[in-house]
C-alpha cells in the first residue's frame, strides 16, 4: 500500500511558508486590492492547512477530515479573533484582519515547525484512491463531465438572464423634506424609474402662494433635486404631472405646517 | 491497514454476513460488491443527469419570472432529477470507492447550492439574509460589532457571521452581497463536510456516512434556509465539529490539539447563534449522561468536561452579553405553550382560528406525510437494531433518542399554531441523528438484499428495484414541500403582497434607500410586512412588528394615537398594493391578529387615511408606496 505524500516533511517548503506569511500579511494590509485579496486568501490557506496539522497531526485523519479542518479553522479564527478584537475596542478594518490572519498563520506554521523534532507519525496509507476512468472510458468521462458543466453553465446563464430582464412596473418617486439647521428650506427630489425618458411638470406651492412650475425631461435612473425656501410655519405641496400638461397629478407630497421636524 | 487509523465505531447494526467481516467496512476500506469491476463510470453520467435537473429548475424559475406557465411544471421533475440519481448511487452496492461517495456529496452540494441561488442570482432577497447583510454592512462601515441592527436585534450579540462577512468583504474588496453569496456557500460546504466526518467517526463506514449526508440533504430546510447567509448557517457546522472533535478524543495521542479544536468549535457556536448553542448544551449533555451511565470502569469523563465547558460558555454569554435573547425567544416559547393549551381543548394549532391553515397542495401534503412516515419507519427499525449495542457504545442511546425526536417534530406540525415553521426549524438539528440511523438501516437492508438475492423472482426484484427510486423521490418531495419556500413562493415572479422574498421589488427597495439617505438611520416606523423587512434592512430603520392598528382607516383615533405614543412611532409607510391583493403569507403585518382570516384586501381608503389626519405630512410618493411623517400630527398630539 502506498503512503500519502506529506508536503510538511520537506523543511525547505515549510521555511518558505513561514517567511512568506508575513509578506503576504503586509500585502493584505496595505497592498492594492487584487494583491491584498490574494495575500489574505493565501494566509487563510496556510492557517487552515498548517493549523490543522499542528493541532491534530496527520495520522488517523482521513483526507476529508483534514480538508474539513482546513476549511473550518480560518473561519473560526476570523470569528473569534474579530470578536476578541472588538472586545478590546480595536477598530475593525483591513489592516487588523490582515494582522490577525498573518499572526495566526505564522503561529500555525511555527507549530508545525516545532513539532518536526519529535518522533514522526506514521504516514497515512493512501486510502482515497481517486476516481480515474479505466480502459477506453476516458472519452465517456470527459464528454459527460464537459456536457454536465455546459448544462450547469446554461442553467446559471438562464437564471441570470431572466433575473436581469425581469420586468417590474415602472415608477417615479417624488419626495420632499425640510432641511437645513433652522429647517427653512425644503429639498425636493424626483427620481424617474420609468421605462424610457419621461417629461414631468413639477409644481411647488409654498403656503398660499401661487405654485411655481418646472418642466423636466428625466432619463431612467436619474434624480432631479431642488431646494426651495419655505418657512417652517408654511405648508408645502409638491405635485408632479406626467407629460407636458398639468392634468391629473402623477405624484404628490405635502408637508404640514410645522411638520417634518 | 494499521488498526490505529481506524476510528472507534459502533458495532454493526446487524451481524456481518459470513463472507463480509465487519472489519472490512472500516473507514476507508472498500470492497467490490455487486460485481462492479468497471470503476465508477456512473459518476459522470449522474453528474450530467443531475445537471439537467438543475437546468430544468432554472427553466421553471425563468418561467416564473417571465410568466410562462407551461415551463413552471419543470420544477418538480428537475428537483427529482437532481436528487434521485445521486441518492440511488449512494444506496447502490456498485458504489465501491469512498472518493466517489464523497464526490457524489460534493455534486449534490453544487447542484443544491445552484438551485438555491438561482432563485435570485443577482441580489439578496430572502428577509433573513437581508438582516445579516445589514449587520455586515454595519460592521464594515463602523469598524465595530456593537452597531444596532434594527432588523434583527439579537444578531448584535451573536456577531459571528457579521465578523466573518465583514472580515472577508473588507479584506478582499468584495461587495457585501457578493461576500454573503460566497460565505453562505462556504458554510454550506463546511456543513456537508462536518456531517460527513462526524458520521464517519461515529459509524466508521463511508457508505453509511455518504448515505446519511444524502438523506440529510432532503431535510425541509437544508436546501434553502440552512444555505442562507444567516447566523445559524455558521453555528451548525461548528456544532457538528464540536461533537466530531469530542469523538476524536477517544483516539490515543494529540489530546491537547483535539481539545483546542473542541473548544474553538464550542466558542464559535456560542458567539454565533442562540438556538444552536442551546442545542449544543443539550447534545453534549446527553453524550455526557451516556458516558456517565456506563459501568464505573468504562465511564467516559471527557464528554462531561466538554458539556461543562459548553454550558459555562453559553451561560456566560447569555448572562453577560446576549441578555436580550430571552426576551427575543419568549414569544416562541409562549406560542408553544398556547398550542399545548389549545391541544388540551381539542384544537389543533394549524387549524386554530386566526392561523393560516396548511395550504400545501394535496400531493405535496401526501409527500410530506409519506416522507415523515418513511423516515419514522427507518428510525424505529434502526432504533430496534441499535438497541442491543447500547452497552458497548455509549453514544447509542443519545443517537436513538435524537432520532426518535422525529415524532416530536412531526407532531409539532399539527400541534403548534406555527407548527410547519417550527417543525422545519427543528428538523435542521433532529435530522442529523435521523439521517444517520436511517442510513444505518438502509445500508443494512441493502446488504441483506445482496446476501439473499434471488435471481429467480424477477418480478419481486423489479419491484425491489423501484422501491429506492420511489423512496428517494418521496423523501425529497416531502422535505422540499414542508420546508421553505412554501408552494406559493417556490418560483420567483411578480410582486406579491406580504410575500417575503416575492415582495422585494425595485419600488420597495427605492423607498427604503430613500428613507436612509434622506432621514438618516434609526427612526421608528410602522408599516406592512414588506416595509418592516426592507426599511429595517436596506433602510436601517427601527421598525415595529404590530402596526396594524394604524391601518384600520380610523385615522388618529384613541387606539392609533396610543400606539403611536407608546411605540414612539415617527413615520408610517403605506403600500397601496395591499388594497389590491390578499397577503400571500396570510397576514399583512409581522404580527397580524387577522392572519389567515383576510377575505378581501385592505380598503384603499383605510390605507390613505393618514392623508386626512391633521398635521401629517406625506413626504414620499412612488405611486404605490407613500411615506408619512407623523411627528407633530394628531397621532402624536
Amino acid at each position: 500500500m502506498t503512503v500519502e505524500r506529506d508536503p510538511f516533511a520537506r523543511p525547505r517548503w515549510l521555511v518558505t511558508v513561514a517567511v512568506a506569511v508575513p509578506l503576504l500579511g503586509v500585502a493584505d494590509a496595505v497592498g492594492p486590492q487584487p494583491f491584498a485579496a490574494l495575500g489574505f486568501a493565501a494566509n487563510l490557506t496556510v492557517l487552515g492547512v498548517a493549523g490543522g496539522r499542528a493541532l491534530l497531526g496527520r495520522a488517523g485523519l482521513s483526507a476529508v477530515e483534514r480538508v474539513t479542518v482546513a476549511l473550518a479553522l480560518p473561519i473560526a479564527v476570523l470569528v473569534l479573533g474579530t470578536i476578541a478584537a472588538a472586545a478590546l475596542r480595536l477598530h475593525l478594518d483591513r489592516p487588523l484582519w490582515a494582522a490577525l490572519v498573518a499572526l495566526a498563520a505564522e503561529g500555525a506554521a511555527a507549530g508545525v515547525l516545532s513539532g518536526r523534532g519529535q518522533p514522526g507519525e506514521p504516514g497515512n496509507p493512501r486510502r482515497w484512491r481517486t476516481m480515474r476512468p479505466q480502459g477506453g472510458r476516458g472519452i465517456l468521462w470527459g464528454t459527460s463531465l464537459t456536457a454536465a458543466g455546459a448544462v450547469l453553465a446554461a442553467a446559471v446563464a438562464l437564471s441570470v438572464w431572466t433575473a436581469t430582464r425581469q420586468s417590474y412596473p415602472a415608477f417615479s418617486a417624488l419626495s420632499a423634506v425640510r432641511v437645513g439647521g433652522a429647517e427653512r428650506s425644503v429639498r425636493i427630489e424626483l427620481t424617474s424609474e420609468e421605462a424610457a425618458p419621461a417629461r414631468f411638470i413639477v409644481a411647488v406651492a409654498v403656503g398660499g402662494a401661487r405654485p411655481d412650475s418646472i418642466t423636466l425631461l428625466l432619463a431612467p435612473g436619474v434624480t432631479w433635486r431642488k431646494t426651495v425656501p419655505a418657512a417652517r410655519s408654511a405648508s408645502v405641496t409638491v405635485v408632479a404631472y406626467r407629460g407636458t400638461r398639468s392634468g391629473v397629478p402623477y405624484r404628490e407630497v405635502h408637508l404640514a405646517p410645522g411638520g417634518t421636524r | 491497514m494499521s488498526q490505529k487509523i481506524a476510528p472507534a465505531r459502533l458495532p454493526a447494526a446487524s451481524p456481518a454476513g459470513p463472507n463480509r467481516p465487519a472489519a472490512a467496512q472500516a473507514i476507508g476500506r472498500h470492497r467490490r460488491a455487486g460485481g462492479d469491476v468497471g470503476g465508477p463510470v456512473a459518476f459522470p453520467l449522474i453528474a450530467l443527469l443531475s445537471s439537467v435537473g438543475t437546468l430544468a429548475v432554472a427553466a421553471a424559475y425563468a418561467a416564473g419570472r417571465e410568466g410562462w406557465p407551461d415551463l413552471s411544471a419543470l420544477y418538480w421533475p428537475g428537483q427529482l432529477l437532481v436528487y434521485v440519481p445521486i441518492a440511488l448511487r449512494a444506496y447502490s452496492p456498485r458504489l465501491t470507492r469512498p472518493a466517489e461517495g464523497f464526490a457524489l456529496l460534493l455534486l449534490l452540494f453544487v447542484q443544491q447550492t445552484l438551485l438555491f441561488r438561482m432563485y435570485s442570482p443577482l441580489a439578496l432577497k430572502y428577509p433573513d439574509e437581508l438582516q445579516h447583510w445589514r449587520g455586515t454592512v454595519n460592521v464594515i462601515q463602523s469598524g465595530r460589532l456593537d452597531q444596532a441592527n434594527y432588523s434583527l436585534p439579537p444578531a448584535v450579540h451573536y456577531p459571528g457571521l457579521e465578523a466573518l462577512g465583514g472580515a472577508l468583504s473588507a479584506s478582499t474588496g468584495l461587495p457585501p452581497t457578493a461576500t454573503a453569496f460566497i460565505v453562505a456557500a462556504l458554510l454550506h460546504l463546511l456543513l456537508v463536510c462536518a456531517l460527513y466526518v462526524l458520521c464517519l467517526r461515529i459509524r466508521a463506514d463511508w457508505r453509511v456516512a455518504t448515505l446519511a449526508c444524502v438523506i440529510y440533504a432532503a431535510n425541509p430546510h437544508f436546501m434553502f434556509f440552512d444555505a442562507m447567509y444567516i447566523y445559524q448557517s455558521l453555528a451548525l457546522p461548528f456544532l457538528l465539529l464540536a461533537v466530531w472533535a469530542l469523538r476524536l478524543l477517544r483516539l490515543p495521542g494529540r489530546a491537547a490539539g483535539r481539545w483546542v479544536v473542541l473548544l474553538i468549535a464550542i466558542g464559535v457556536v456560542t458567539v454565533s447563534h442562540h438556538i444552536t448553542s442551546f442545542v449544543m448544551v443539550a447534545l453534549l449533555g446527553s453524550l455526557a449522561a451516556a458516558g456517565l451511565g456506563r459501568p464505573r470502569a468504562a465511564r467516559e469523563l471527557r464528554p462531561v468536561a466538554a458539556w461543562l465547558v459548553a454550558t459555562a460558555a453559553v451561560l456566560a454569554w447569555v448572562l453577560l452579553v446576549a441578555r436580550d435573547v430571552v426576551g427575543y425567544l419568549a414569544p416562541v416559547v409562549a406560542q408553544l405553550g398556547d398550542s399545548a393549551t389549545g391541544l388540551l381543548h381539542g384544537q389543533l394549532g394549524a387549524t386554530a382560528p386566526g392561523r393560516a391553515p396548511l395550504v400545501e397542495p394535496l400531493d405535496e401534503r401526501l409527500a410530506t406525510i409519506g416522507a415523515l412516515g418513511m423516515l419514522a419507519f427507518l428510525v424505529v427499525r434502526g432504533s430496534r437494531d441499535l438497541w442491543p449495542e447500547r452497552h458497548a457504545e455509549p453514544w447509542t442511546l443519545p443517537l436513538i433518542g435524537g432520532a426518535l425526536l422525529i415524532f416530536a417534530a412531526g407532531g409539532l406540525r399539527f400541534v403548534a399554531s406555527d407548527g410547519a415553521e417550527l417543525s422545519g426549524r427543528s428538523a435542521t438539528f433532529i435530522y442529523v441523528p435521523v439521517a444517520l440511523v436511517a442510513a444505518i438501516v438502509l445500508h443494512d437492508i441493502r446488504r441483506r438484499g445482496l446476501d439473499h438475492h434471488d435471481t429467480g423472482r424477477r418480478g419481486l426484484a423489479l419491484l425491489g428495484g423501484a422501491t429506492p427510486v420511489v423512496a428517494a423521490a418521496v423523501i425529497l418531495m416531502g422535505g422540499v414541500a414542508s420546508g421553505w419556500p412554501p408552494a406559493w413562493d417556490r418560483l420567483p415572479g411578480p410582486y406579491l403582497a406580504a410575500g417575503f422574498e416575492r415582495s422585494v421589488d425595485p419600488q420597495g427597495i427605492a423607498a427604503a434607500e430613500w428613507a436612509l439617505s434622506a432621514l438618516g438611520p434609526g427612526h421608528r416606523w410602522a408599516g406592512d410586512l414588506t416595509a418592516y423587512t426592507l426599511l429595517a434592512t436596506i433602510g436601517d430603520q427601527n421598525t415595529v412588528r404590530d402596526g396594524g392598528v394604524l391601518f384600520g382607516g380610523r385615522g388618529a383615533d384613541a387606539a392609533a394615537s396610543s400606539f403611536v405614543k407608546r411605540e414612539d412611532i415617527q413615520f408610517l409607510t403605506v403600500d397601496l398594493r395591499d388594497s389590491m391583493r390578499l397577503p400571500a403569507s396570510g397576514g399583512y403585518f409581522p404580527v397580524d391578529p387577522n392572519a389567515g382570516r383576510h377575505r378581501s384586501p385592505l380598503p384603499r381608503t383605510d390605507l390613505t387615511a393618514p392623508d386626512r389626519v391633521a398635521g401629517v405630512s406625506r413626504i414620499y410618493d412612488s405611486g404605490d408606496i407613500y411615506l408619512y411623517d407623523l411627528r407633530g400630527s394628531a397621532y402624536d398630539g
